[in-house]
This record gives C-alpha cells, sequence and structure tokens, in this order.
C-alpha cells in the first residue's frame, strides 16, 4: 500500500474531520490521535455513503474494530446498523450490536456534550424497535424454512392430487368393470340366440329330409294284353306270335321301369347327398357363428382392457405432472425464502442448498448461520 | 339388418303357394295325359275290333278262308292282324306310362325345390338370427 494512501491506518494529519451526528459537532480531544482514525473513518464512510465493494470494503471492515475514539465508534455504530437494516454493509469485525449500540448511546462523552439528547434516545428507540422487527421477520423466515412449514400446503396439494388420481383410477376401473360384465352378459345373450337359431335350423332339416324321390317307385305299368288273341282261336289259329309279341313288350316295359327307376334312385341319392351337405353347412354355419362371437367378445375385451390402461396411464401421467409442479413450486418458495434470509444476512451467500424438497430433510436453524 | 321374422313367414306362404300351384297344374296334367291316353287306346280298340271283320271278309273273298278251306295266307294274315293290335295296345300303355312318369316325376322334382327353398329359407333366417345376435352383442358393448 502506497504512502498517502487515504486507506492507510498509521497516516496521519492529512484529513481533518469534524463531523456531525445528529446536528451536533464533536470536538476531538487529541486532535493528533484522531486524526489518523478519523482519517480511516473519513475513508470508510465514503465507502459505505457510495457503497463499498472490492478491496476496500473488506479493508475497511477488517479495521473498523481497532477505532477507539468514542464519536468514531458511536458514529460507525449507528451508520453501520443503518446500512446493516439494508442489507448494504457488515457489522464490523469485533464489535458485536450491543457495543455499537452502548458506543451510541455514550457517544460525546469524551468531547463537550455530557450525554445523548432526548431526540438521540428517541432515534435510538425507533431503531431499535425497527431492528427487533426485522429480527423477528428474519427469525420467522427462518422458522418458516427451518420448521418446513411452507410445506404443509404442499402435502395437502399432494394428498388432494393422489386422492384425485385414486378416484380417477376408481372410475376408471369401475367403468371397466361394467363394460366386462356388459361384454360377458351380451356375449351370453348372443350366443343364446345364435345356438338357437342353428338349433332350429338342424331341428328342422332332421325333420324334413328333402328326398322326394325315395318315394317313388318305377311301375312296370299295365302288363301288355294278348289283343285279338281270343279271335284267333275262334278262327283255329295259333296264337303263339301274339304271345311273343307280348312277350316282348313285357320286358320293353319293364326296361323301362328299371331305367326310369334308375333315374330315380341317381335323383335321390343326390337329394341325400344335398341333404347330408346342407346338414353340415348348418352345423359348420353355426360353429362359425360361435366362433365370430367369440372373437368379437374376444377383441371387446381387448378394447376395454386397452381403454383401460391408456385412462390408467393418462391418470399417472397428470399425476406425475401435477406433483412435478408442486414440486416445482415448492422448490421456487425455497428458493426464494432463501433468498430472502440471504439478502437480510439470516444466511451467508454460499451456504449450500440442503434441498430439502429433494431429500424430505427440513435444515435445522443453525445450519443457517444466523449472525448475532 | 334386425331379424324379421315375418318376412320369412311371408316367404314360406309364397313357396307354398307356389309349389301347390304348380303341384296342382302337374295334377292336372296328368289327369288330361291319363284321359287322353285312355281315349286313344279306346278308339284303337275299337278301330280294330272293326276291322278284324272287314280282314276276314276280305279273305274270304279270295276264297283264302272259307267252309273247308284254311290257307296258311289266312293263318298267317290273321296272326299278323293280332299281332298288330297287341303291339300297338302295348305302345299306347307305354306311353301313357311314360307321360305318368314324366307327371311323377315332375312332382318330385316340385317337392324337392319347394323343400329346398323351405330349408334354404330355415338357414337364411338362422344366418339372419346369428347377425341379428352379434349386432345387439356389438350395441349391448356399445357399439366398440
Amino acid at each position: 500500500m502506497a504512502n498517502g494512501d487515504i486507506r492507510d491506518p498509521n497516516r496521519r494529519g492529512v484529513v481533518r474531520w469534524k463531523p456531525k451526528v445528529a446536528g451536533r459537532t464533536f470536538a476531538p480531544a487529541d486532535v493528533s490521535e484522531r486524526g489518523a482514525e478519523t482519517d480511516i473513518y473519513g475513508a470508510a464512510l465514503g465507502a459505505m455513503g457510495g457503497g463499498i465493494s472490492g478491496e476496500r470494503d473488506k479493508y475497511i471492515q477488517e479495521n473498523l474494530g481497532r477505532f477507539t475514539d468514542p464519536f468514531v465508534q458511536a458514529d460507525l455504530a449507528y451508520r453501520t446498523m443503518t446500512n446493516q437494516r439494508s442489507g448494504a454493509f457488515s457489522q464490523p469485525q469485533g464489535m458485536g450490536t450491543m457495543d455499537m449500540l452502548s458506543a451510541l448511546l455514550g457517544m460525546g462523552r469524551g468531547g463537550t456534550s455530557t450525554g445523548p439528547s432526548a431526540s438521540d434516545r428517541l432515534a435510538l428507540r425507533k431503531y431499535e424497535d425497527e431492528r427487533n422487527d426485522l429480527q423477528r421477520q428474519r427469525e420467522a423466515l427462518a422458522g418458516y424454512l427451518s420448521s418446513g412449514g411452507y410445506r404443509a400446503g404442499s402435502e395437502g396439494i399432494n394428498q388432494a392430487i393422489m386422492d384425485m388420481a385414486a378416484q380417477q383410477r376408481g372410475d376408471v376401473e369401475a367403468a371397466t368393470g361394467r363394460a366386462l360384465e356388459n361384454i360377458a352378459a351380451g356375449y351370453g345373450q348372443a350366443q343364446d340366440l345364435t345356438a338357437q337359431g342353428f338349433n332350429a335350423l338342424q331341428s328342422y332339416l332332421a325333420q324334413n329330409p328333402n328326398d322326394p324321390y325315395a318315394q317313388l317307385v318305377a311301375a312296370s305299368g299295365v302288363a301288355p294284353q294278348a289283343e285279338g288273341a281270343n279271335i284267333l282261336s275262334a278262327y283255329g289259329v295259333g296264337a303263339e306270335p301274339v304271345l311273343a309279341q307280348v312277350a316282348a313288350e313285357a320286358a320293353a316295359s319293364q326296361q323301362g321301369a328299371a331305367g326310369f327307376q334308375n333315374l330315380l334312385n341317381a335323383l335321390s341319392a343326390a337329394a341325400q347327398q344335398a341333404d347330408v351337405s346342407r346338414g353340415a353347412e348348418a352345423r359348420m354355419a353355426g360353429t362359425v357363428a360361435g366362433a365370430g362371437l367369440e372373437s368379437q367378445r374376444a377383441g371387446y375385451r381387448t378394447q376395454a382392457e386397452q381403454a383401460q390402461a391408456a385412462a390408467l396411464a393418462q391418470i399417472a401421467q397428470r399425476q406425475a405432472e401435477a406433483q412435478l409442479q408442486e414440486r416445482v413450486r415448492l422448490a421456487q418458495l425455497e428458493e426464494e425464502l432463501r433468498r430472502q434470509l440471504v439478502n437480510a444476512g439470516v444466511i451467508p451467500p454460499s451456504a449450500p442448498s440442503q434441498a430439502p424438497v429433494a431429500s424430505g430433510q427440513i435444515p435445522m436453524a443453525g445450519q443457517f448461520g444466523l449472525v448475532d | 339388418m334386425a331379424y324379421d321374422p315375418s318376412r320369412f313367414e311371408a316367404r314360406r306362404r309364397a313357396y307354398t303357394q307356389n309349389y301347390a300351384a304348380s303341384g296342382a297344374a302337374n295334377a292336372y296334367a296328368r289327369m288330361l295325359g291319363q284321359q287322353r291316353g285312355a281315349r286313344a287306346r279306346t278308339q284303337a280298340r275299337e278301330q280294330y275290333q272293326e276291322a278284324q271283320p272287314r280282314l276276314v271278309r276280305g279273305l274270304s273273298q279270295r276264297n283264302l278262308y272259307g267252309p273247308n278251306v284254311r290257307s296258311g295266307l289266312f293263318n298267317r294274315a290273321m296272326q299278323d292282324f293280332a299281332r298288330q293290335q297287341t303291339r300297338q295296345m302295348a305302345e299306347f300303355e307305354q306311353e301313357q306310362t311314360a307321360q305318368q312318369r314324366q307327371f311323377d316325376l315332375e312332382e318330385a322334382r316340385l317337392l324337392e325345390q319347394y323343400r329346398q327353398y323351405l330349408a334354404d329359407l330355415e338357414a337364411e333366417k338362422a344366418r339372419e338370427i346369428s347377425s341379428a345376435a352379434q349386432e345387439l352383442y356389438a350395441f349391448r358393448v356399445g357399439g366398440m
């Protein structure tokens, strides 16, 4: 540090400063001794008034406790407290709040004044009240954070989210149950109807075989007569050729009957085959209809179960989203609380987050490093 | 399509009516055929009966038949006459028998067709009941 630097505490007699506190001028008892202090003190005031930062801030704070001058201490205490309320300046090292208050109350005892005036005491009282209020607010904020009180409403919201999801899941389960009941009952009805229809068909086919050709018999017709044979005998003529003709005609008639019977047999066989085919068709149709109904039922059940799964998944997703939103809100709230406590000087800015939301643990009051 | 039994009953009545009409027409045609056959046979027999004396008279005029006359030609002519009559009457019978068989066959065919229609109707009814059951099932489960 170079000579002549205003921050050098050994530098003397450069700045002569008679500060005024509450309109009163204090006269230093030993000007030469106080010159150095006021030198530094002036620098400190300038720093506090215009805002301090960096090395100067650190330097002033480290050396403010070295001042022994009552006036300097009192003025410093007042200004420090005032700045501390606004968070612009921290308390000097080695100097408690009560020390500063005492310095403030006793300021001027080494000077021309005999004690604080009534207005000073009023200002001090006002300051104490405000300070106490601030302290209570800080403690309340710290307690709100450390006790997890800010989470109370969140637990209710989480419970409401879970209750709502449980209710919705119950509704979905109930709806799916009703759907499955309808599917089962509808299947039973449809199966009964289908079975009745095809049973009636098979019963009808069994009672009404369609083979009218089986009832037909190919009659050989009227036996041919030996027409005129009696006349032949009357004339004494032999009837052998006529009888031979009768036999030939009878044979032809038999052949015709046999041919017709063959035709009937073929038609009857075809009709019986058609009957058998129709019966098999009816049974197969009944079987296919039953299988179709079973497939339909399986399809309906699958659809119902898929709809249930989709609904449950949607409910779970909405629940997770709602819970995540609540967690984010909690984290933001906690961060805001921490920020306010840091700004108020209750916890240091570098204090690591206790992450009570993630872990579910609430940091204790001592972890915030409360000052004074 | 919803199951409607009245449609089937209407079709059943139509089939029955059609079968009855066709069967009646066939039976009537059969009766007419029998009549025609019997009439033709009777006429043919009468013609033969009328022709027989003329045949004998003609052979007699040619001295092929008479008292103490008995020729082989007369015998042959009379046998041919009787054989022809027998054959022609048998043909009438066979023709009428064949015609009656045709009517029987037609009657059987009509009956088979009628029963076929009724069986088709019953099968269609069963299928429609099954289809209606499926539709009702779909309605019951909410048209999924």
